[in-house]
């Protein structure tokens, strides 16, 4: 599958509106900006995991996706910081 | 199965970078300076040979402001992140790609190790040895359009998929970058600096 690249804010909300859709997600989608603000500060590109605490700091930062992208980590990071 | 702690405890977000297949044309391109040095083409200039050409001032250092290519490939030059590459930044790039002595030449001679090749970048578990199984899943997810070859567009897409800057990761235990993103479902924009709660944040690109 490919998917032009969006020139728009609403042809990026469209696309996540079909991503969120196919997939099923029920949890919140954000939608970064046409400059893609939030991915250039958190170096998101192309994969990236991250779990932030309550108090605004970073608790969990994977690698580099894809092979960076490990959901096991997530979740041991997610519940390490939960239990805190 | 380990299961995720209840919604109000947690907050997951995804965050959609939606942008096109990592097999989209890539935009940029490693600039090419003007050619110099001894057999006037890449393989007989050194790196910082070549990194000199975008000295406007002429100062013996290369900054960030007189760099014309992606601000990728300055970051990398660039060790100590003080936004100047020097000759010894340069050298000690080129050294770490085995760009010296008979390395060099066995390096040309078959070819050239594949830029930007590390055992990290297979080695999925971080063992420290490439199994047979890493390589092949390596393979797999760089073979973007799965004919079971990997074309010089797939290679330079997959380990270098940046068309956009990738920019320094912030550091576990500092503070969240103070952005914020909209919800898809419409409401005021979330400021992610102020989380709240525990917050994931999926960055993915769907295709």
């Amino acid at each position: 599958m490919e998917i032009a690249q969006p020139r728009t804010a609403e042809a990026r909300k469209k696309i996540a509106e079909g991503c969120t859709k196919a997939l099923k997600l029920e949890i919140p989608v954000l939608v970064d900006d046409m400059q893609d603000t939030v991915a250039k500060a958190y170096a998101a590109w192309p994969d990236r995991l991250y779990v932030l605490a309550a108090d605004g700091t970073v608790a969990y930062g994977s690698a580099r996706g894809p092979w960076g992208f490990k959901v096991d980590e997530l979740v041991a990071a997610l519940e390490k910081t939960l239990g805190e | 199965m380990r299961t995720l702690p209840p919604a109000p405890v947690l907050l997951a977000c995804l965050l959609l970078l939606l942008l096109a297949a990592p097999c989209a044309r890539a935009e940029e391109e490693e600039p090419r300076p003007p050619r110099g040095g001894r057999g006037g083409g890449s393989g007989g200039a050194s790196l910082w040979e070549r990194l000199k050409a975008h000295d406007a001032d002429g100062d013996g250092v290369v900054t960030k402001a007189e760099f014309k290519g992606p601000d990728r490939f300055f970051d990398r030059l660039d060790a100590d992140g003080d936004g100047r590459v020097t000759q010894a930044e340069a050298d000690a790039v080129r050294s770490r790609r085995g760009g010296g002595g008979d390395g060099s030449r066995r390096a040309r001679a078959t070819g050239g190790a594949p830029r930007g090749v590390t055992l990290e970048l297979v080695d999925a578990n971080r063992d420290g040895v490439i199994s047979l199984g890493e390589w092949t899943e390596f393979f797999a997810t760089a073979d973007c359009d799965g004919d079971g070859r990997l074309s010089a567009e797939e290679w330079k897409q997959v380990l270098e998929p940046t068309t956009r800057p990738g920019g320094k990761a912030p550091a576990v235990g500092s503070q969240a970058p103070a952005v914020q993103a909209v919800p898809l479902a419409g409401g005021e924009a979330v400021d992610l600096a102020v989380p709240k709660r525990v917050t994931v944040l999926i960055f993915g690109s769907w295709t």
